[in-house]
């Protein structure tokens, strides 16, 4: 086997320690909010211009896998996912983490991400020019619906009133209208004012939307922002693996759906990690639990959005798309290394790729202890830590992070504002993930809506065109039944309710 | 990761020491530091790999090193409107491409004007092509503007953005050709190019780098070159087949407002030597590019022509009367 | 799940009882905002946040109309705290970024690090104390910069008071 050869190959002590410190460093960057990984990746390229071709690819892999699962410390121990796929991780993990059992979700977020990885890393390596071409099939009408889908997702996030959870969206897909159309070319909504003409960026409205509502309230009460056991408990190894076990089909399941969307260029990771949640929730035998600290709830999310390190890797690789953000970082350093994409990354430079493939293989692996490590010192330091430096440590990251996305101190002040209006609109009942939700559909949403209405113009057909491919119907059909999949469940409830007597969970919808 | 950190430190502490020297330093020595190199787009994209092409290059001549940074957002507009508020030492510089900074503050306050931009440099242009997948029906340039012509609007092509260099280029060749095409703008020439690759468009409004990227399964009708470009040997200009049509993407380099014009020309000398570098040459000409040299001295005509040209598409497209 | 409905028909306010009118009659004029809004937009421009606020103001409707209907109970559970700390919070906060750009990073940076932590403190002061968190303060606020600054060559502001 040729690609144990360049598994070996990777193996080298240098390279091994160059990944340690990849994913260390990945990790601490990943974990503060605003840092994402295409920051830690982007200001890696230029160190890596120095090394050997595969010293760096390996090193770009390790930081980008590192910083990946580092998102899901700020979701667990302050609720401010790192990144946008990092979002339902603070669903389950906030609340697990609020009871007391903080070290435990970061273990099994550590043992989810490991899952998730290696099975991204397993489809690139085998499957990857196959996948590539389900990639290419997503045209802007499939994407549309796509965003559709992705929003239909709100019934089963919005707690409480649906409607509420439609009017949070729509406040959300009509934040993402501010600033300069993509299509159309129109200012739009920015009130004459130039803050906001490039629109409002969706990590600092993350970071105002889930983290500054959390800083507000801790200052209003004296209680300690986790609560801490008397016991020291470590790691928590034993028991997550326990519950990692039982969820042994909800992380296949999560880790497949994230690699599998990942393919999609520009959607992947949100949309992986929320599907892969809803479908968690809705196979469990519990879904009320989902949202109130269930540990399937983390073991979802995380795997899959470690898996969609290897599955956007697919398109980057294959086709020269990048998947991701971090992947057109890397894809742009390897253009500057000479390489190109394309068939012959599978046979003349399939050294490089299988290196590169052995590397974040490596990168994934080295996550267990180091992720555990680490985990637990960004664990102990959270609850030890008293309040009163705890709220400016958090207040000071909000701010150098939200700066450094665009180098904007005028971000700063959105994400405040929005950060504001969030715990407003939190209080009376409406969710920060509806809102989040829309900003990050809205403009796939939107640009696959009209270029579809242009595509359709130009060929005489709109409805063929937007209800023309078999894949624009599986999604919509998938999408009536996400919105109505509740009301069904609902009646199958009260029809073995009836049989069963009396039962008194039962939730009225409103 | 550990040489780069300690190579960071004393980096960033010498940063810290000489910036507050700078003021004193004279042209001559220029640069004594690190330049920040920003990019008012996000990474990974042509200006970037661009810029980072010439950051080994800028080392070798100066001994300081270009710091490539990011500010994107509003296509660059952000950026932009921020430039002359830098400090005005030459030590922070700013990617200046066109046609959006003649475009995007036509007939809307974008918070800065064409005119606020000091453009010392420019040094390359993506040349504009159509580009259709290997298996397209259309083998030429004519089979492409036949089917045009026998159903106006029939014929779709994907490019990045509306008010662009590939709208702009779609609306010239509509013109020049007599014909009626569908644009339709995606965001950014990836999302464009794989719509041509799903064969959700048939044609594109791309560039030569995006053929050099996706050799083996797009080809180009034509380019917007004076001459074939070097790695596309067989493929026609658009000259060449009586469409007069010359043009792409042309980057290039500004500084803040009030930069003293000593450092200015310096600048512009500098990335002059860049250009002149056979290695650097080589390794732009394999992504497809085509390298140019407009210098400081020649950068008012080189404007005034562009704007010319611009303005003539901008009526055509609507944007101004 | 503060707003579940806990007999049938009566709905839980998530805060108080007014408020759940008041919040669906905001979005209903931040709908109207954005359509009165895009009254210049191009048609490519303004079909998608019509389209959109017009399904939230339908959303923002229908949901008063659900409040009419059925009886609304003050949420009495819900959170207290000290609103004064709240407000100086977001003051403080606002204050840091609006200054930021004119001192520069790093002085923004340390005030609005120790104006933050008196907020957040509740036990009395000890000389001890005051001065641990202060130094603790300084090598965070240090750390960070370096980390930023330096090493992620992030350009913080130098703050234009100071560059004239």
């Amino acid at each position: 086997m040729d690609i144990l050869t360049y598994a070996l190959g990777a193996l080298s002590p240098l390279n091994l320690g160059l990944a340690l410190v990849g994913v260390a460093a990945g990790i601490i960057i990943g974990a503060l909010p605003g840092l994402s990984a295409t920051m830690a990746v982007a200001v890696l390229v230029p160190v890596t211009f120095g090394m050997s071709p595969e010293s760096a690819l390996i090193m770009l892999g390790a930081i980008y896998t590192g910083a990946i699962y580092g998102g899901s410390y700020s979701a667990i121990l302050v609720n401010t996912p790192g990144t946008p796929s990092a979002i339902a991780t603070t669903f389950d993990g906030f609340p697990m983490a609020k009871r007391g059992d903080g070290d435990l979700a970061v273990t099994l977020s550590t043992l989810a991400s490991v899952t998730g990885g290696l099975v991204g890393v397993l489809a690139l390596l085998t499957v990857a020019p196959l996948l590539a071409q389900v990639a290419l099939s997503f045209g802007p009408v499939e994407y549309f619906w796509l965003a559709v889908f992705g929003l239909t997702l709100i019934s089963a996030l919005s707690e409480g009133s649906t409607l509420k959870g439609f009017m949070g969206a729509g406040f959300g897909l009509l934040l993402s209208t501010i600033g300069v159309a993509v299509v159309g070319g129109d200012t739009r909504y920015t009130f004459g004012s130039q803050v906001l003409l490039g629109g409002i960026e969706i990590v600092s409205a993350l970071i105002g939307l889930y983290c500054i509502p959390v800083l507000i309230d801790l200052v209003a009460t004296p209680e300690a922002h986790l609560k801490i056991e008397e016991e020291q408990r470590g790691i928590r190894l034993r028991e997550g693996l326990g519950l990692a076990w039982l969820g042994k089909l909800n992380l296949l399941r999560s880790a497949s759906i994230g690699t599998l969307v990942a393919i999609l260029p520009g959607a992947g990771g949100s949309i992986a990690s929320l599907v892969s949640y809803s479908e968690a929730r809705r196979a469990s035998h519990e879904p009320k639990t989902f949202g109130k600290g269930n540990p399937q709830g983390v073991l979802a999310t995380e795997a899959a959005n470690n898996a969609t390190v290897g599955g956007g890797f697919i398109p980057t690789l294959v086709l020269g798309i990048p998947g991701t953000p971090p992947d057109a970082v890397i894809l742009g350093a390897l253009l500057v290394q000479g390489f190109r994409t394309g068939p012959e990354l599978f046979t003349t430079n399939a050294s490089i790729t299988y290196t590169f493939v052995a590397g974040l293989f490596l990168a994934t692996c080295l996550l267990l202890p180091l992720g555990l490590l680490i985990g637990r010192y960004a664990f102990k330091s959270i609850i030890t830590i008293p309040k009163a430096l705890l709220v400016p440590t958090i207040a000071f990251m909000t701010v150098i992070g939200t700066y450094a996305i665009r180098n904007s101190a005028s971000d700063v002040v959105i994400m405040l504002v929005l950060g504001v209006v969030g715990w407003g609109l939190n209080r009376y009942g409406f969710r920060p993930s509806p809102i989040v939700l829309g900003l990050i559909l809205g403009p796939i949403a939107e640009q696959g809506f009209v270029q579809g209405f242009l595509m359709g113009r130009a060929s005489g057909s709109l409805s063929m065109t937007f209800f023309g491919s078999p894949i624009s119907i599986t999604i919509i059909a998938l999408s009536v039944l996400s919105v109505f999949y509740p009301v069904i469940k609902a009646r199958w409830a009260q029809r073995r309710g009836r049989v069963q007597g009396d039962d008194s969970h039962q939730e009225a919808s409103s | 990761m550990r040489v780069s950190l300690s190579h960071a430190l004393v980096t960033g502490i010498s940063i810290a020491l000489v910036s507050a020297l700078s003021t004193m330093a004279s042209a001559d020595e220029f640069p004594s530091h690190d330049v920040q190199y920003v990019i008012p787009f996000g990474p990974g994209g042509e200006s970037d790999i661009s810029a980072r092409l010439q950051q080994k290059y800028f080392e070798e001549i100066t001994g300081e090193q270009l710091v490539v940074q990011y500010m994107p957002g509003g296509g660059g507009a952000v950026g932009w409107s921020q430039l002359n508020d830098k400090s005005a030492d030459g030590y922070t510089i700013m990617g200046s491409n066109l046609p959006h900074i003649i475009l995007k503050p036509m007939g809307k306050d974008v918070g800065f004007q064409t005119d606020d931009l000091n453009n010392f440099f420019y040094f390359h242009y993506s040349p504009d092509a159509i580009l259709v997948r290997n298996d397209s029906p259309f083998e030429t340039l004519d089979d492409l503007i036949q089917a045009a012509e026998e159903a106006p609007g029939a014929v779709t092509l994907s490019g990045s953005g509306t008010y662009s260099a590939n709208d702009v280029a779609n609306t010239r060749f509509q013109q020049l050709a007599g014909v009626t095409t569908t644009y339709i703008p995606f965001k950014g020439t990836g999302a464009a190019v794989t719509a041509l690759l799903g064969g959700q468009v048939q044609a594109e409004w791309g560039y030569t780098t995006v053929a050099a990227n996706h050799q083996d399964k797009v080809r180009m009708l034509a380019v917007a070159t004076e001459e074939r470009h070097p790695l596309f040997p067989d493929v026609p200009t658009f000259k060449e087949l009586g469409y007069d049509m010359v043009g792409g993407a042309y980057r290039g380099m500004a500084v803040p407002e009030g930069t003293p014009e000593e450092t200015q020309q310096r600048l512009s000398d500098i990335f002059q030597q860049i250009n002149e570098n056979p290695d650097f040459q080589q390794e732009m000409q394999d992504l497809g590019f085509v390298l140019m040299d407009v210098p400081l001295d020649e950068m008012p005509d080189f404007m005034a022509e562009q704007r010319q040209t611009y303005e003539a598409t901008a009526r055509e497209l609507g944007l101004i009367d | 799940m503060n707003d579940a409905t806990q007999k049938r028909g009566e709905i839980e306010a998530a805060c108080s009882a007014h408020s759940e009118y008041l919040l669906p009659i905001l979005f209903i004029a931040l709908g109207s905002l954005f359509i009165w809004q895009s009254r210049d937009m191009s048609q490519l421009g303004s079909i998608f946040p019509v389209t959109i606020a017009v399904v939230t103001l339908l959303a923002a409707v229908l949901r008063l109309g659900q409040l009419v209907l059925h009886r609304v109970r003050d949420n009495t559970e819900r959170q207290k705290g000290s609103t004064s700390r709240r407000v100086l919070l977001v003051v403080a906060m606002s204050a840091w970024a609006l200054i930021m750009p004119w001192v520069g990073f790093l002085i923004a940076g340390v005030a609005g690090f120790f104006t933050l932590m008196m907020i957040a403190q509740y036990q009395p002061w000890t000389a001890r104390r005051l001065l641990g968190h202060l130094v603790t303060g300084v090598v965070l606020v240090a750390g960070f910069y370096g980390l930023f600054a330096m090493l992620l060559n992030v350009p913080l502001p130098v703050g234009k008071w100071w560059i004239g």
